[in-house]
């Protein structure tokens, strides 16, 4: 790593439209989508921040896409075109972070990422669809995202960054745990057997505001432990609260802002409101925030994709999207003022990419066993409504258009739980001889604040445990700068459900810890 | 009356200042304080809220002290004296909480039991010179009845508005570490810190009051966090309801009255144990202290509330009030920690006698700035072991700990209020599982003390150890049952 004590602030942004402009696969849920309108645009926002002092300069480019994750191949073929078109820019400096939209196009095209950090849904499902493969998606987003960063990189000019801290009740722990020890993925609260949440919540909001040599404000970077995923099963493309978020911010703030979403810590977390939703529903109500969707061009769409009006609103959950961009930008217009009082235009500034060997989670022989014979049962299913639908095409008009799950959902459900199990099966061969896993994690340090990325759907718990052990004033985890997939915490574990077995983490509360440890190593290195 | 009715509602506010004019005893630590001066007033507010119907009348007194707790000598004499001056008001119709205040006068007297709820350590072991705790309760008691005299005089038609917001204000205090212990106040940037133990609730409940001209005339605050920001000072405060009152009253009219209410949060603190000096760094760039932070944030989410509450005012809420005396299990106290505690007794009485021998043998030490802080600590850890053994012989009689609950019913909304450092996952099932829109759970309108969960038990640590707790896990849950089968009765 190189030292730099501070050079001058080079600042540039760039932005782009990933919206793809045919139907798509949709990634977030195991029965597949196919896109049938987009309800907003899908983005890719860069920043650019080099700092320069006597010739030498240290530099790194941030990009936040709304996607669900950021697979390799997508990252692999964004950073071949940037070093093809952008000049003087390292693709290695640059890293990508996804909103975890859960309504946006599928990115993972290679199988062989299955088996290396196990996501456990294929970007197969088993059928011939009519989408855009998703490998031609990959290819046209990372063309729009490295447009992106060779747009921030060729407008960067001297300018001075500041950052706060606010408040945003945004994210919720979304693991319920009952009386008998056991947790549920969005578990039911109004259950008498219901004993807490099993985890933590921040509803910190940590921001970064970037400023022209005018004083003028240029972008912001906004972090917040919570995924985009209240639209989650929608089948039109959209940003999710992200969209709202960055319509209320600009609108309060300047048409023209640039605006880096970034979700910290949160792989057990999500806005679903689990404890005391009828008195948040009944605000949104007396708010207006249903009502002027109802009648908004979005549920318009999707009533016209052929989705019934209660449904059309569930699916999109526009009225809380609402709430959460008000509460952001709340948060926002709170920190700003007090952020614009220390710009700093020289800031302390340094990159570091660290490649770290996480130990696995290793598959107990059991495990892999009845993973194997849960494949078979998934498979014969799989092939069973497989061959019903060749043979009774008429079955595809028996699934009412407002269901959330189309003709082709229950089969590819089947199929992907078939490729989930043979995923694990698999894991139990390969940890024999391949122990650990090597992840990719990036920090830029500017100023008293820091950016740690990590590639993970990452437990809260281990967020705060950077945070309240880092050497930064504010830390800004980013999580899933990568493919994903849950790091789940040890109490988490012993509840199990969803998200903490072992089909959902190939790497396990261990490598969490290993993962906290090289993170805080890195912060530590950019603060000697 | 158990099942509610609609009545046109007559409301009432009355406050008054419970601050002593001579030097008290500052309760909330182990170690004594005698106050020192005064930062701000501490106070009691009273709402009255009756449903009139065709000759027929239900009421409900709620009252808010600044105060740490409300001592059972305290509500029965404060309840005594509002009968005397109000003859209309029952005992069973008045809810008295406290905010949880650490800085103000210590109200446990010799007439409160100490076994009930929670060891009485309010004796210091030696001499000091402040007010008697039992006069300052006279005191109080006879304000607080003045107040709630006040609003019952002033009673007059309105109707109420509620709504749900968001501050952050009470964090979990509890933090644990890789080896499966807990602690309280635990450091967070200790490299075997693993998680905060529980959960946080940062919901605002909050119900708004309005007179027949359509004039805010107070508010119904319910956040889940004790005020104890300032709890080691010397000087008697309001903490941050203080500067939250004066906030909402300088946003929303200076003659408002703020009833605040602590949802359950025995576990909870104002204290931010992770990412401190972010917010550190935001006081000193915003200019204002932490207690004042807390306020504008309490005051940002009541003014994005209000208009939204407003919409929708309900002058004849269905009404139901129910006071019930329920016995919840004892913790029972094993032998083994019995005789821990009372070793631990025995080393703290050694302390204490050896301090208070250097102490006769030196008189001239009491000329030093609180002196007494060491000796007092002693004394009083002594005397909170030492009781375990009055607890281990009362836990023979299998009856039950008893305890007063109160549920009010306005509408959609209810108000359960119960006498306990209450866990903040008993109030999130009590929430998850009630038929209102919205509950406000008051905790702390009783003597208190700590009523622990299940995994904060496996934790140990400060406030769920034996000692600590008298009503156990199991007298948690039991109360959440207790609670919602009354919900369930006002919604019949």
């Amino acid at each position: 790593m190189n030292r730099n004590n501070g050079g001058k602030l080079y600042i540039g942004w760039g932005q782009a439209d990933i919206t793809p402009g045919e139907p798509v696969f949709m990634a977030g849920q195991f029965h597949a989508r196919i896109s049938e309108g987009v309800m907003d645009p899908v983005t890719a926002t860069a920043l650019a921040m080099e700092s320069r002092e006597e010739g030498f300069s240290d530099y790194a480019v941030m990009v936040s896409c709304d996607l669900v994750s950021i697979p390799n191949g997508l990252v692999n073929c964004a950073r071949d075109k940037i070093r093809k078109k952008v000049y003087g820019l390292d693709p290695e400096r640059v890293f990508l972070n996804a909103t975890h939209t859960h309504a946006a196009p599928e990115c993972r095209t290679a199988p062989d990422e299955l088996l290396f950090l196990g996501g456990n849904v294929s970007a197969l499902c088993g059928l011939d669809l009519p989408v855009m493969d998703p490998a031609d998606y990959v290819d046209f987003a990372a063309e729009r995202i490295s447009d992106a960063v060779r747009q921030a990189w060729e407008k960067r000019s001297p300018g001075g960054v500041s950052f706060g801290l606010g408040h945003a009740v945004v994210g919720r722990n979304r693991r319920i745990v009952y009386n008998d020890g056991l947790s549920r993925m969005y578990g039911k609260t109004d259950d008498c057997n219901f004993s807490h949440v099993e985890g933590y919540e921040d509803h910190s909001l940590n921001l970064l505001a970037t400023w022209n040599e005018e004083k003028k404000l240029t972008g912001l970077v906004v972090n917040v432990a919570c995924p985009a995923q209240l639209s989650e099963l929608s089948y039109l493309i959209t940003a999710d609260y992200w969209h709202e978020t960055r319509q209320e911010i600009r609108r309060r703030f300047g048409q023209d802002l640039f605006i880096l979403p970034q979700c910290s810590a949160a792989g057990d977390q999500s806005p679903h409101i689990l404890v005391d939703k009828k008195a948040e529903e009944r605000m949104w109500r007396l708010a207006g925030y249903g009502e002027s969707q109802v009648s908004g061009s979005i549920v318009k769409n999707a009533l016209k994709a052929g989705v019934s009006r209660p449904l059309a609103e569930r699916l999109s959950g526009l009225a809380q999207r609402r709430d959460i961009s008000v509460r952001i930008a709340d948060a926002v217009g709170k920190v700003l003022p007090l952020a614009g009082k220390e710009i700093e235009s020289e800031p302390r500034f340094f990159f570091l990419h660290r490649k770290v060997n996480l130990c696995r989670n290793m598959v107990s022989r059991k495990d892999a066993e009845e993973a194997a014979k849960e494949a078979e049962k998934y498979h014969e299913e799989y092939l069973k409504m497989k061959n019903e639908l060749e043979l009774y095409p008429g079955r595809k008009d028996e699934y009412p258009a407002n269901d959330y799950l189309r003709w082709y959902g229950p089969v590819t459900v089947s199929y992907r739980m078939y490729r989930r199990n043979i995923a694990l099966r698999e894991r139990y061969e390969i940890q024999k001889s391949k122990p650990l896993i090597p992840v990719d994690i990036y920090m830029v340090r500017v100023g008293d604040m820091i950016f740690a990325a990590n590639p993970f759907e990452c437990y809260l718990d281990f967020g705060m445990q950077i945070k309240a052990r880092s050497k930064a004033v504010q830390t800004f985890l980013v999580q899933l700068a990568g493919t994903g997939t849950y790091l789940p915490t040890r109490r988490s574990v012993e509840g199990g459900g969803y998200g903490s077995v072992p089909a959902s983490n190939p790497m396990g509360y261990e490598a969490g810890r290993q993962l906290v440890e090289a993170t805080l190593e890195g912060i530590d290195q950019l603060w000697k | 009356m158990d099942k509610g009715h609609r009545g046109k509602l007559y409301i009432g506010w009355g406050q008054a200042d419970i601050t002593p004019d001579e030097p008290v005893l500052v309760s909330g630590q182990f170690y004594a304080r005698i106050s020192e001066g005064i930062m701000d007033p501490v106070t009691a507010t009273a709402l009255v809220i009756e449903s009139r119907k065709s000759g027929f009348s239900d009421y409900a007194v709620m009252i808010s002290c600044d105060l740490a707790i409300i001592p059972g000598w305290l509500g029965k004499t404060a309840r005594d004296k509002i009968k005397k001056l109000v003859p209309g008001i029952e005992h069973d119709r008045v809810i008295i909480n406290a905010t949880h205040t650490h800085t103000a006068p210590e109200c446990r007297t010799l007439m409160d039991g100490s076994m009930v709820r929670g060891a009485n350590t309010s004796a210091c072991g030696v001499d000091l010179p402040v007010m008697n705790p039992a006069d300052y309760v006279d005191f109080a008691a006879a304000r607080i009845a003045e107040a709630v005299k006040q609003a019952w005089e002033k009673r007059e038609p309105g109707s109420v508005g509620f709504g749900v917001g968001h501050a952050v204000v009470g964090r979990n205090r509890r933090i644990s570490y890789r080896d499966g212990t807990s602690r309280m106040y635990g450091e967070t940037d200790d490299e075997n810190f693993s998680h905060v133990e529980g959960y946080e609730d940062h919901s605002v409940n909050l119900l708004g009051t309005w007179n027949s001209r359509g004039d805010l005339t107070g508010l119904v605050v319910n956040v889940a966090c004790p005020s104890q920001v300032s709890e080691h000072s010397y000087l008697i405060s309001g903490d941050y309801w203080h500067d939250t009152r004066q906030e909402l009253r300088r946003r929303f009219g200076k003659d408002l009255f703020v009833l605040s209410q602590c949802s359950a949060a025995g576990d909870q603190s104002p204290r931010i144990l992770a990412g401190k000096k972010a917010e550190e760094r935001m006081w000193r760039l915003s200019g204002i202290t932490e207690r004042q932070d807390i306020a504008i944030r309490i005051a940002d989410a009541v003014e994005k509330i209000l208009p939204l509450a407003k919409m929708e005012l309900d002058a004849e809420p269905v009404f139901g009030y129910l006071h019930k005396e329920v016995k919840l299990t004892r913790n029972i106290l094993s032998e083994e920690a019995l005789q821990n505690g009372l070793k631990e007794a025995e080393k703290f009485y050694a302390e204490y006698d050896k301090l208070k021998k250097e102490l006769e043998a030196n008189p001239d030490k009491k000329k030093e700035p609180r002196w007494y802080r060491d000796i007092t600590r002693n004394y009083r850890l002594y005397r909170w072991h030492e009781e375990l053994k009055e607890r281990f012989e009362s836990q023979k009689d299998n009856s039950g700990i008893p305890v007063d609950i109160h549920l009010l019913r306005l509408g959609d909304v209810v108000f359960a209020a119960n006498p306990f450092e209450y866990y903040l996952d008993f109030g999130m099932r009590i929430k998850a599982r009630s038929k209102a829109v919205q509950t406000f759970i008051v905790q702390l309108a009783g003597s208190g003390t700590y009523v622990p969960t299940e995994r904060s038990l496996k934790g140990g640590g400060y406030g769920s150890i034996p000692t600590s707790n008298p009503v156990g896990d199991e007298g948690g849950r039991q109360l959440v049952e207790v609670i919602l089968e009354g919900i369930n009765q006002l919604w019949k």
